[in-house]
């Protein structure tokens, strides 16, 4: 390490002359923001995983899809558009059940981190008034989740594609597009609810706890609850973020039995909005850590 | 200008800061000097808004933190060397901050270079030394050219080198007329950088004054050789009821310590009744010691 040399003239201010005079703005804090979540390298590697996981299942997918089709018979060029939507979809959106997990802890750790290491105190010393702070983490972490789940949709229509070059015909069909919104949508208000749950805990690894829980854990203890014969069971188990998922990720068809289509957003929006209220207003009359 | 009114912080049970008065001001250095666990920290926290006090106000230049414009600009803070993710480079660091307030780059690479960073700026401060990490969170104080500099145990963890620099620092800032306000719980640190010290223990101010009123205002005592200390012991005594003597350690030759009396006095009547004097030297209480005094009692882990 080198040896500071004491020079006065360097303390001086360099914005003398400049006529620029550092102010906090919103839109300050939220490239601040920006520069936080890209310069960790954890948060640049797990990004780069759910990419890669994403691509893998899309073509595991593909390939079950494909062989599938081998087996009913039919020619592609024969088959019924809603077969061929299916395929789509089924490709594209089917990686989001298990990316909504990645994308959950990705919320949690948007602001996790920020207390594990005690960087939220220069944070907080840096924008005392707080609600920019929180908005300005919430808008980048919705950006980079959304343009990432929405790539990883269209590489995964791209991948039916490859395997079904007959699907082209129904790429732009309400379904495929309304399920591959709903998909990205569904992976953006998990990060939310991540997000939230962790701005309450404050923890990364209580953060994470609850957002396994929430997505993997609850759907098989509903499992199992329905053996019993309680009427809520199926209820409750129609309204957790997996099933959601699974619906928002099939478009707007039919759904016998089911929330529809715009319930589920709906549903899951109240998801991500509760845990990042409630941690929104724990982080205005909380002190910093 | 820092101002605290009946400041006062409760952390459950605890009581951290306790209806605290101060006034900090600029052209100075002032210490915050106490104990562990005295509401060193816990003052300011409270200053830069990061926690709420449970009563009373502490305002900055007039203002309350979390009102300003520009708090980078206002206030430089370095309150735990921890405060940066050990996954971002030191530059990463320094520009996700200087961003809220559309700080310059350039003013990134000064406050690196001003605090001998450059070699490292762009490693990952996980690595980091306890003294680089020091480095860092002073470069983050210094980010917006702040007019109120607070800094937490600073020197904490620096080499002899880094700490001489953060004395000249500090006392740069303070001619420029800044206000500069760092803690420590050494007091010989205080003693060499501080012009004024606030002693705080259990969260009370136990004394607020310059360094020079604080070393003094402990009893003065003199040290007197003589061949005819016997003599002149008597001819005190019989003077003056209060003053207190205290034989010499048996190396350092026939003399005493005497407590209560000016130096002048002692020479006066030492020439009056024509003793002879091989040493009279006034000692100073030294920073150390009022320190102790002040603070006993005030101690919240005392060993034993």
């Amino acid at each position: 390490m080198t040896t500071a040399t004491y020079t006065p003239q360097a303390t001086r201010s360099s914005y003398a002359g400049t006529g620029m005079t550092p102010r906090l703005s919103f839109a300050g804090v939220l490239a601040s923001e920006r520069i936080k979540l890209t310069s960790l390298r954890s948060f640049r590697i797990t990004l780069l995983l759910t990419v890669l996981g994403g691509l893998g299942m899309s073509v595991l997918s593909a390939l079950a899809f494909s062989s599938q089709y081998e087996y009913m018979g039919v020619p592609a060029s024969q088959m019924p558009a809603e077969t061929l939507q299916n395929h789509l979809l089924g490709v594209a959106t089917f990686p989001a059940v298990f990316l909504a997990l990645i994308f959950g802890v990705l919320g949690v750790f948007a602001i996790s981190s920020e207390y594990s290491s005690g960087m939220i105190l220069s944070s907080l010393a840096a924008v005392p008034a707080r609600t920019p702070l929180y908005l300005a983490k919430i808008v980048v972490l919705a950006c980079i989740s959304g343009i990432t789940a929405l790539a990883l949709m269209i590489a995964g229509l791209g991948i039916a594609l490859v395997f079904l070059p007959e699907s082209a015909a129904e790429l732009t069909s309400s379904v495929v597009i309304s399920g591959v919104l709903g998909s990205s949508a569904y992976l953006v208000l998990l990060a939310l609810l991540g997000f939230g749950v962790a701005a309450m805990l404050r923890s990364t690894a209580g953060g994470i706890s609850v957002v396994v829980g929430i997505t993997f854990v609850l759907p098989v203890v509903m499992q199992f609850l329905t053996l019993t014969s309680w009427e809520w069971v199926p209820t409750v188990s129609n309204y957790l973020p997996m099933t959601l998922g699974s619906i928002l990720g099939s478009g707007i068809v039919e759904t016998q039995g089911l929330p529809n289509y715009w319930v589920s957003l709906l549903a899951m929006a109240i998801w991500a909005v509760v845990p990042t209220v409630i941690g929104y207003l724990l982080l205005k009359s909380r002190d910093a850590k | 200008m820092i101002e605290a009114r009946g400041l006062t912080k409760h952390y459950g049970q605890k009581t951290a800061v306790d209806n605290v008065n101060f006034t900090i001001k600029p052209g100075q250095v002032t210490g915050f000097l106490g104990p562990n666990g005295a509401g060193k920290s816990t003052s300011m926290r409270l200053m830069v808004g990061l926690d709420r006090p449970s009563a009373g106000t502490v305002t900055v230049n007039g203002q309350r933190y979390s009102e300003m414009n520009a708090p980078l600009s206002e206030v430089g803070v370095l309150l735990d060397a921890k405060g940066v993710h050990p996954g971002r480079t030191a530059r990463s660091h320094l520009r996700a901050l200087a961003a809220t307030h559309r700080i310059p780059e350039r003013r990134v690479n000064e406050v690196i270079e001003l605090t001998g960073l450059g070699a490292v700026a762009n490693k990952r401060v996980g690595g980091f030394s306890l003294g680089m990490g020091q480095r860092l969170g002073i470069a983050t104080a210094l980010l917006g050219d702040p007019k109120v500099i607070i800094l937490d145990e600073p020197v904490n963890g620096l080499d002899p080198d880094g700490v001489l620099w953060v004395r000249q620092l500090l006392r740069h800032f303070a001619s420029e007329g800044r206000t500069v306000l760092l803690s420590s719980h050494l007091m010989s640190e205080m003693a060499q950088t501080a012009d004024h010290v606030i002693v705080l223990g259990r969260g009370r101010v136990v004394a607020d004054a310059p360094i020079s009123d604080l070393i003094s205002g402990g009893v003065t005592k003199v040290r007197v050789r003589s061949p005819q200390a016997a003599q002149l012991a008597s001819v005190v005594m019989g003077g003056d009821e209060s003053v207190d003597l205290q034989p010499l350690e048996s190396g350092d030759g026939e003399g005493f310590t005497a407590t209560g009396i000016e130096v002048q006095r002692l020479g006066e009547i030492a020439a009056a009744n024509g003793i002879v004097l091989h040493e009279l030297t006034p000692i100073a209480t030294s920073l150390e010691d009022a320190y102790l005094a002040l603070t006993r009692g005030e101690v919240e882990y005392a060993a034993g």
